[in-house]
């Protein structure tokens, strides 16, 4: 059976891997590369890297860190988010150690970009980071980071949807990342007309969010970030508690097998 | 066993890095295979891949190196693909079109249909008993793919449940298919790859 997956995040800024609160305030952590080798030690099931000044700052991805990143020999799938503007820098990120790639600023700037990059590498490895918040109504709506504008309805969106370009999306409730139980599920209702599968970050750290979210048929993954960081083996502490759940059930990596 | 080279095809279709780190964690020695000149002296050779199926045949025919392949293959020397690497084993693919595959094992790549992808962590059955894959039965492994090999049972040696079962491990003779990454499933892939690599250098 196909299992749903325990994501581990690591949020890079200025090359540093960073604490965020709200993608407004951040506390460093230090090499990204370390993190990543713990989340791998740990068993996650799929390490997301959210580069999150490539796009800002013009510099296109990471392909430094991403290079840097594979040549530590990890074992976990890696899904890389920041800068990708066109095919040829998408298919640079998987040649340098990415499986995945996951689109942001370009779903508004170039929309028509995204399909050239599902073309080169498949639509499985093409997802699309979706920040959310409620407006002034109480509806879940699109954040554009560019305009700093929420959107109700995006017709170009909608359509990389219809013709599955995309294989997954990554909700992000962008208010309460990194505020421990701070997941609004009102903006669930996002995802009701959605027929992709969705990935949910921010604000994740107990595991009574995480089961809530977990049996909703139309959630593949959850994303947790900051609060992996506090102690050693969070990863299997958070499968363990999760044994109930369709979850691949906790990894201890044993030599003796091979 | 150490003095064997394994040979990880560079086609600019994959994610050589994380294979050549594999080959090398497991103790093997390894070199990327871009010509002609390179599968001299190979025991072994890997083929990796993602991306699309066109795309990385036309890579295949620009680099001019699909005789060799083949030419390996005669030889009975072993060959293993991964991922997209295993499709490009099949006689077609309907990804994008109709694309002409290396013709190693014979089947169609064609699109799964419900659910559309097939991503995540999944365990793999072997229908068969199995000199060395038998010992991962039962283990996860992670894909991420959107077409499947179709084939005659004969060549299916490993298959994992969607919605209908999909053929996961294909083999005829000394060539082997993943659809999953052993590369990027953690313990249970990298047991895989080594009995793999073992069983077929041992052959």
């Amino acid at each position: 059976m196909l299992s749903k997956r325990l994501i581990g995040t690591v949020t890079v800024r200025r090359g540093l891997a960073v604490q965020s609160f709200g993608y407004q305030y951040y506390l460093p952590l230090g090499k990204p590369e370390c993190l990543v080798e713990n989340l791998d030690r740990w068993g996650a099931d799929e390490i997301l890297i959210q580069d999150i000044d490539r796009t800002s700052s013009d510099s296109g991805p990471n392909i430094e860190l991403i290079k840097k990143i594979s040549a530590c020999n990890i074992s976990t799938p890696i899904i890389y988010a920041g800068g990708i503007t066109s095919a040829k820098e998408a298919v640079n990120v998987i040649q340098s150690g990415a499986e995945r790639v996951c689109i942001d600023s370009l779903l508004h700037s170039n929309p028509a970009e995204v399909c050239n990059i599902a073309a080169a590498l498949g639509t499985q490895a093409v997802l699309a980071s979706i920040p959310v918040a409620m407006n002034k109504k109480g509806k879940p709506c699109w954040y554009n980071y560019n305009t700093q504008k929420l959107k109700t309805k995006d017709l170009s969106l909608a359509k990389l949807l219809k013709e599955k370009y995309l294989s997954e999306l990554i909700i992000i409730d962008k208010e309460h990342e990194g505020t421990p139980n701070g997941f609004n599920f009102n903006l669930l209702p996002f995802i009701n007309d959605i027929d992709v599968p969705a990935i949910i970050f921010g604000g994740l750290n107990n595991t009574d969010q995480l089961k809530k979210l977990l049996i909703d048929h139309r959630i593949s993954a959850v994303a947790v970030g900051n609060f992996l960081n506090y102690k050693e083996h969070s990863i299997q502490s958070y499968k363990k508690k999760l044994t109930s759940m369709p979850i691949r059930p906790p990894s201890y990596t044993s030599w003796n097998v091979i | 066993m150490k003095k064997a080279i394994i040979g990880i095809l560079d086609y600019g279709a994959g994610n050589t890095t994380s294979v050549r780190s594999t080959i090398n964690t497991l103790g093997f020695r390894s070199c990327l295979v871009r010509k002609t000149e390179d599968f001299k002296r190979l025991s072994l050779l890997l083929i990796p891949g993602v991306g699309a199926f066109p795309s990385a045949m036309t890579q295949l025919d620009q680099l001019n190196i699909v005789e060799d392949i083949k030419g390996f293959a005669q030889q009975g020397k072993g060959i293993i693909g991964v991922c997209l690497g295993m499709q490009l084993l099949a006689d077609v693919s309907y990804e994008q079109g109709y694309t002409t595959g290396l013709g190693l094992i014979p089947g169609e790549v064609k699109p799964i249909l419900k659910p559309q992808w097939h991503i995540g962590w999944n365990t793999l059955e072997i229908p068969h008993p199995h000199e060395f894959l038998s010992k991962s039965e039962g283990d996860s492994f992670y894909f991420n793919h959107s077409y499947e090999f179709k084939t005659a049972t004969d060549y299916i040696a490993g298959i994992t449940r969607l919605n209908d079962s999909v053929v996961t491990i294909v083999n005829k003779h000394n060539i082997y298919g993943f659809q999953f990454h052993p590369e990027k499933s953690q313990i249970d892939g990298l047991k895989l790859m080594n009995s793999t690599i073992k069983g077929l250098l041992d052959a």
